[in-house]
């Protein structure tokens, strides 16, 4: 659950992160791209005459449509300013929507106007007229008075449309205060189109609050006198000056706004006029042009001019000002959701692929987003994750970006057009800037969100009337309706498709099953297959649901994707259970997410070494996928009439989410790790096991979520893992005092685990060398290694080093640190590493390099007449143990300086090829035969015969390098260490500590005696061992401060140490030892002398977890800091040898 | 403690150095803010000055030398120059004669001219574009050979300047860039080259005729707005011969200007050629019928008005017999019990005949 809520913390800061960071480069670019606008046109109109077709005949006609409602008040002085406009060719269209005061009668004595015959040439469908009006006094001929009867805005915008005769139209608020030259400087644009036909143009608007306007025109310009008003001039200078120039220039402009714009009126007519059923009615009506425009294939501009043309009241009370904000919003979803087809369509050109987008992105969501981010804020305060150096940085940040950009749009409108040119004024909206964020800016958030809400409150609609006008009958339903038929139209289709998956799923558990009972006897008598099939039948329930919520989400923004992802989604499922479940019957292995740390050249080898990849596997696997995808692919062309299947499938689904397969299977076979894992879920485990990967891999900006009890006092140092070497010498009793440094040589057996390399393990003794080796040796037999495969040995043994995330040896450039190698090497070793397969293998040759090892031998050294191991697939893992024991002796010559190699084997490897099979299976038989084994022992040695014939191979091999190490001189001066990388996952584990169980030898002619030692050591313990020896018996120079995580083999594991960690695999940190308990996944073990393990008291399991927990975080903080000890440390011991 | 944090920790420092970004910018904004300010009230104080100037110069009483020792010293300030120029310009246009000369003389006593030639040799269009505007507004002769290069300039602005500067300097003549323009020229460019010519001079047929066959359809129109504008009734058949033009626009136009420089053919030729025309040259031909008001077209409209399935011919069509005096058989058929309702209110929208 922790990590559940982990990922969703991440996902939501990170995708407000991202968010941020777009409307940031946004606004950037808006910047940058305006400053250019606006001035490219500054300087292009330096010298305009607009004088020339000011009473030029030849000057095209504009028809200015203003319509009125109740506003007697003023209408008169606005008309007159009206009527006073600069230019000939205009008529001024008042259109008086049904208005229930006397402005009709006031209009009628004040323009001598009379009733007038007029024929409506205009044929978008609009509310009755009752009247049109002409003056009597010809100073009046421009004037066309239209009474109708109330219809609102946009249809009292569209009889002035039918009644117009001009080439343009300009719509106005009757209200507005028009500069002079205003058609002048909005008809330029028309007039200069060439290529590209202007279909509409628009202009600044500023605000007239508090200016003094006399005769109809504005002489004195101030700043409102409020802070609301002022707030709303900087806003509109942002708007017009910055946003509008932008996207004007970039042909992506699709808001004119409805208080001043100029239109092609032969386009609005082909395109129905305004729309009468959104209240945003003028970005509606340009997206309609654009859209018209681009469905004809016509080159078209939409253009704003920067030149303040029109004066207009703002609202200075929160009351009006929140209605407004509240219909903008309103009319935005309202284009929007209409015109959603265009949306993300290349069709429509970076009008759908950028413009939309971006009012959908940024105008419509920017304030739902910063509502959610609020409402975000306040849980995370509640639950007290809030990281705050973060949360400042951030905040500090997002407010001066908002007054970074108000200033600059000051500073842009200052050099360009001097409205406020009073040094006040300037000063006052600079204040504005910074202030706004705080008061402002909520106000106009809450006002969106108010506004989103009531658009779905009032479902709202297209409904009502049908018209004849282009786009205009389009998603004629609303939006609640439209959604709910998506839906269950959604749920029909998904039926079919769930129970084929369904049935293929489970037909995949029926066929895995039978699989296991093939090759494992054991499964059946432990009644492994009820737990097999109730695990899956949950995780199939799980996938429908998951896979079926994220379909129906999917399917509302492309039906067509939606589909496809769901039959992709469904046949991969069915397609990699196959392949999970193959691998476990191969390997014995569930696959997690270690395959992803694999290279691909190494997941070739891995495959290819183990036969996996032939033509019939590839055929097979090729059948298997057509077999997955037709049936659903077919069922996904089918619906049910009914949605109840698919709602009974994905409510099954849902429930099956909050139940986990142990609370209703109780838990399989807990003692017997191989049964337990053979009748889990593999989907499951592969799923799980990414998850808490992901998890790991992102520590994330919470890592305060999982503080815990852990005294941070522990951590307090930068390097966890450094201490002052204290190890003592344990070695140094047992062996014979010599003049000369004694040689050292480690053997790392592969896959060579307790159980069968010793007549105590519970299949009994396959190395008979081995076992007549540890009479003569310093012998442990309760020995862990630190991983359960071999990609950590090299670094435990040789540097009791921690694991980072994935393993030591697979951080991108190594950390300095001590080792064997290095430390021997500058003490005047020889330092080697031996392997017959390739070294880049699990990054071996990085270590060695690292190290700078004077010989490294891999498979490239060999050749004849050394044999390679069988291949299987066209593919050989590398030379037989054989010849890299050979190698070893034929490349070391006998010398005076000591030297220390490590061998590593290769034989007892998956796919456990050897030569001379035959040999090895007569000796294999033989031992069945011998009365050494007990019936148990016989029984799962026969079924694991080619694992162990391999292991009887390498025991002969080994024989055979130690008689000839015999005949040489240098063998009377050399300690051998033998060991196994761990266990091999392919023979059943009986525990969960079986795959660490490996022996440790440590042989040498200068023994005094053998000894068999009981008490738990490890890997780790190695290599502090070795050095404290050679430290107090050969004067070697060791360092003086070291980061061992093990104690030394006197110490081990016991419980006066901190503990020690293993790894799984590649991915999964899971073990912890201690004393004598172990924690595995969760569960504790108590360990017996002999490693067998019970399930321990829940009263250790809180200080093992605590130990554990504590050892994850020094890992942690190493890995994360990527240094082991402080470069001092490292230097000083170099150097001063050097210096020696 | 930061070692849990370290990726947060790289985040906050990114914010922390993008914040102290925007605060630096910020800081550079508002004092570019006030820098700009001040020469833009400096700019208010110096109009003033400058346009005292001109003033003084124009009414003649200029003479000071004290005060035109002042003037030189703000003539160092290269933004007070530019300003002066800018006014001077624009003082030019509103002059002629004498006192436009008065101004030209400024331009050389303040040896603006040079500043204006450094203008024109800029890279950036807008600047030589300002460089052609001055040039030609002062008539600095001198320029025309640069000024002419400018005309095949790639950039609309230099190359639009260019050709009106021709024009001003040339009159008719500067035109002589139509035979190969194959640009569009806006109606706004049109509108301005013909608003500087004055007169045109005899024996300039050949190029106009050219012209009128340009394959540039802006060419051809503008060619028939010169043609409208001079009334020059040689080219009517011409003119008529390019009512099977392709270009609907350029129809329109030869209609405008068949109608301006009509003869006795004109309206027979309307009516002849009116069903092969697209609607929108038939309501031009409708109009120009209007504005010639002859007796011919009256059967012909009266045809229109009844047979017409156009609604808008049938309007403009009544809208002429009401010009034609017709305004009394337009009301008879509109009391006729048999006519439609919509000729009826056809009819009487063309007599903007007062409800009652």
């Amino acid at each position: 659950m922790l990590e559940f809520s982990h990922i969703v913390y991440e996902i939501v800061v990170w995708l407000f992160l991202l968010y941020s960071a777009a409307v940031f480069i946004i606004y950037t670019w808006i910047g940058l791209y305006a400053y250019g606008a606006v001035f490219r046109y500054k300087h292009k109109n330096a010298f305009t005459d607009y004088g020339i077709i000011a009473t030029n005949p030849n000057a095209p006609t504009f028809s200015l449509i203003a319509p009125a409602y109740n506003e007697g008040m003023t209408i008169i002085e606005n008309v007159r300013s009206l009527l006073s406009l600069y230019y000939h060719n205009l008529e001024i269209i008042i259109v008086n929507d049904g208005s229930k005061d006397d402005s009709m009668q006031k209009l009628i004595a004040a323009y001598e106007l009379e009733p007038s015959s007029f024929f409506v040439q205009g044929n978008i469908e609009t509310k009755a007229i009752r009247g049109i009006y002409k003056s009597k006094n010809p100073a009046f001929k421009k004037l066309i008075v239209v009474d109708k009867e109330n219809g609102g805005k946009a249809d009292a915008l569209n009889v002035g449309v039918n009644i117009s005769a001009g080439d343009y139209i300009v719509c106005i608020d009757v209200d507005c205060i028009l500069e002079q030259d205003a058609i002048l400087k909005l008809a330029k644009p028309f007039l200069e189109q060439t290529d590209k036909r202007v279909i509409a143009c628009g202009g600044v608007i500023r605000l007239a609050n508090n200016c003094n306007v006399v005769n109809g025109s504005v002489t004195d310009v101030n700043l409102p006198k409020s802070w609301l008003g002022r707030t709303q001039a900087l806003e509109y200078i942002r708007a017009f000056i910055l946003g509008r120039m932008a996207w004007s220039r970039a042909s992506g402009l699709i808001l004119i706004s409805g208080a001043f714009g100029a239109f092609d009126r032969q386009i609005v007519l082909a395109c129905g006029g305004y729309d009468r059923n959104t209240v945003g009615e003028d970005m509606e009506l340009v997206v309609r042009m654009r859209r018209y425009m681009e469905e004809q294939k016509q080159a078209y501009e939409v253009v704003n001019i920067p030149d303040p043309l029109c004066w207009t009241e703002v609202p200075e009370s929160k009351e009006v000002l929140r209605k407004q904000r509240n219909r903008w919003m309103r009319g935005t979803m309202e284009t929007l959701w209409k015109h959603r087809k265009l949306m993300f369509n290349p069709k429509y050109g970076r009008f759908g692929m950028i413009s939309m987008p971006y009012w959908f992105l940024f105008e419509f969501l920017g304030p739902i987003v910063e509502f959610t981010g609020y409402i975000v804020f306040v849980i995370f305060f509640i639950l007290g994750i809030i990281n705050w150096p973060f949360f400042f940085a951030l905040f500090a940040l997002v407010i001066a970006s908002g007054i970074l950009y108000s200033i600059y749009a000051i500073l842009v409108d200052l050099v360009s057009h001097q409205v406020y040119t009073k040094k006040r004024d300037l000063s006052t909206l600079i204040a504005t800037a910074v202030l706004e964020p705080l008061y402002f800016h909520p106000i106009v958030v809450k006002a969106g969100v108010q506004g989103v809400v009531d658009y779905f409150r009032k479902q709202h609609g297209w409904g009502e009337m049908t018209r004849q006008g282009f786009q205009q009958k389009e998603a004629n339903e609303s939006v609640w309706t439209y959604l709910g038929k998506r839906l269950i139209s959604a749920l029909q289709g998904i039926g079919p498709v769930m129970l084929v998956f369904f049935v293929l799923y489970m037909l995949s558990i029926a066929i895995e099953w039978w699989w296991y009972g093939r090759r494992f006897a054991q499964l059946a008598e432990a009644g492994a297959g009820k737990y097999l099939v109730g695990d899956n039948l949950l995780f199939a329930f799980q996938v429908l649901g998951c896979v079926g919520i994220g379909y129906l989400l999917l399917q509302f923004l492309s039906s067509f994707w939606a589909r496809i992802l769901l039959v992709l989604s469904f046949s991969a499922i069915v397609v990699i259970q196959f392949i999970l479940f193959l691998y476990f019957g191969e390997s014995r292995n569930l696959l997690g997410a270690d395959m992803f740390y694999y290279s691909s050249e190494e997941m070739k080898q891995i495959l290819e070494a183990s036969g996996m990849l032939n033509f019939t596997n590839i055929a097979l696997l090729l059948v298997l996928i057509v077999i997955a995808w037709v049936p659903l692919w077919m069922a996904n062309k089918q619906t049910f009439k009914k949605a109840y299947v698919g709602i009974a499938c994905l409510s099954l689904g849902f429930g099956a989410c909050f139940i986990s397969s142990a609370s209703i299977l109780g838990s399989a076979s807990a003692k017997d790790e191989f049964v337990a894992n053979a009748s889990r879920s593999k989907w499951r485990y592969f799923f799980e096991s990414n998850l808490s990967d992901y998890v790991e891999e992102h520590p994330g900006m919470l890592a305060a979520l999982y503080q815990d009890d852990v005294d941070p006092k522990e951590l307090d140092s930068k390097f966890p893992f450094l201490k002052a070497e204290d190890t003592k010498d344990f070695l140094g009793t047992y062996l014979k005092k010599t003049a000369k440094a004694p040689n050292l040589v480690i053997l790392v057996i592969e896959g060579l685990g307790h159980a069968y390399s010793s007549e105590n393990g519970y299949i009994g003794n396959f190395t008979p060398f081995i076992s007549t080796l540890k009479k003569q040796s310093l012998y442990w037999d309760n020995n862990i290694s630190s991983s359960g495969r071999t990609f950590s040995v090299l670094p435990t043994l040789t540097g009791s080093l921690p694991f980072a995330v994935h393993g030591f040896l697979e951080q991108d450039t190594l950390p300095d640190h001590f080792n064997l190698f290095n430390i021997l090497k500058h003490n005047g070793f020889n330092t080697g590493f031996f392997y017959g397969g390739h070294s880049n293998f699990d990054f071996m040759k990085k270590f060695m390099d690292y190290n700078q090892i004077d010989r490294l031998i891999d498979q490239d050294a060999f050749g004849p007449p050394y044999r390679k191991l069988p291949e299987k697939g066209g593919e050989s893992w590398g030379y037989e143990d054989q010849a890299v024991f050979s190698k070893l002796l034929e490349v070391q010559k006998v010398q005076e300086n000591p030297y220390f190699h490590v061998l590593l084997t290769l034989s007892t490897h998956n796919p456990f090829l050897i030569n001379n099979t035959a040999h090895y299976e007569q000796l294999f038989d033989q031992r069945i035969a011998s009365s050494e084994l007990s019936p148990t022992q016989k029984k799962w040695a026969i079924e694991n015969r080619t694992q162990l014939v391999s292991v009887l191979n390498l025991d002969d091999a080994m024989e055979q390098f130690f008689k000839e190490c015999r005949e040489r001189p240098d063998f009377a001066n050399t300690i051998f260490v033998i060991t196994g990388d761990h266990a091999m996952p392919e023979i059943p584990l009986q525990s969960k500590i079986d795959r660490y169980h490996v022996p440790l030898l440590i042989y040498s002619p200068l023994l005094k005696e053998a000894k068999t030692f009981h008490n738990f050591v490890s890997h780790f313990d190695v290599a502090p061992s070795l050095l404290a020896y050679y430290r107090e018996n050969f004067a070697l120079k060791t360092p003086a401060q070291v980061t061992w995580i093990g104690q030394g083999l006197d110490k081990g594991v016991s419980a006066k140490g901190e503990g020690i960690a293993m790894m799984q695999s590649k991915n999964q940190l899971a073990d912890f030892v201690r004393g004598n308990y172990h924690l595995s996944e969760g569960q504790v073990y108590q360990l017996d002398g002999t490693l067998n393990e019970d399930i321990a008291s829940d009263a250790a399991k809180e200080e093992m977890s605590k130990r554990f927990e504590l050892f994850k975080r020094k890992n942690k903080l190493f890995f994360t800091q990527k240094r082991l000890l402080p470069d001092s440390v490292y230097s000083n011991y170099f150097g001063s040898l050097k210096k020696d | 403690m930061s070692f849990h944090h370290i990726v947060l920790h790289e985040l906050i420092l990114a914010i922390v150095v993008v914040l102290i970004l925007v605060l630096l910018l910020i800081i550079t904004v508002l004092g570019y803010s006030f820098y700009s300010y001040r020469i833009l009230h400096n700019r208010h104080s110096w109009k003033q000055i400058i346009e005292y100037k001109i003033m003084e110069r124009v009414v003649g009483s200029d003479g000071n030398d004290e005060q035109d020792r002042e003037f030189s010293r703000h003539l160092k300030e290269p933004s007070f120059r530019i300003l002066f120029l800018e006014i001077l310009v624009d003082s030019g246009r509103k002059f002629s004669g004498t006192a436009k000369n008065a101004i030209n003389r400024l331009f050389y006593d303040f040896k603006l001219e040079d500043e204006a030639w450094r203008k024109l040799r800029q890279r950036k269009a807008y600047l030589v574009a300002g460089g052609i505007q001055e040039l030609a507004e002062m008539k600095v002769e001198a320029a025309i050979p640069e000024i002419k290069a400018k005309l095949n300039d790639d950039r609309t602005v230099v190359y639009q300047e260019a050709q009106y500067a021709m024009v001003t300097f040339r009159g008719y003549e500067g035109l002589e860039f139509l035979t190969h323009f194959d640009k569009p020229l806006s109606d706004w460019q049109q509108l301005r080259l013909l608003s500087s010519i004055h007169h045109i001079p005899e024996l300039s047929d050949v190029q106009a005729y050219t012209w009128l066959k340009s394959t540039n359809d802006s060419v051809v129109i503008f060619t028939l707005r010169l043609i409208r504008k001079f009334r020059l009734m040689a080219f009517y058949t011409a003119v008529y011969e390019l009512l099977d033009h392709t270009s609907t626009s350029v129809r329109v136009q030869a209609i405008r200007t068949m109608q301006a420089i009509e003869n006795s053919a004109t309206i027979s030729q309307f009516i002849a050629c009116f069903d092969q025309q697209p609607i929108d040259v038939q309501l031009e031909i409708l109009k120009s019928m209007k504005v010639a008001r002859s007796k011919e077209s009256e059967d012909f409209l009266k045809e229109q008005l009844w047979n017409n399935a156009a609604v808008s011919i049938k309007i403009h069509s009544a809208e002429v017999l009401v010009v034609l005096g017709e305004g009394q058989y337009l009301r008879e058929i509109s009391q006729k019990a048999d006519t439609y309702d919509e000729l009826i209110q056809i009819i009487k929208h063309a007599l903007q005949e007062k409800k009652c």
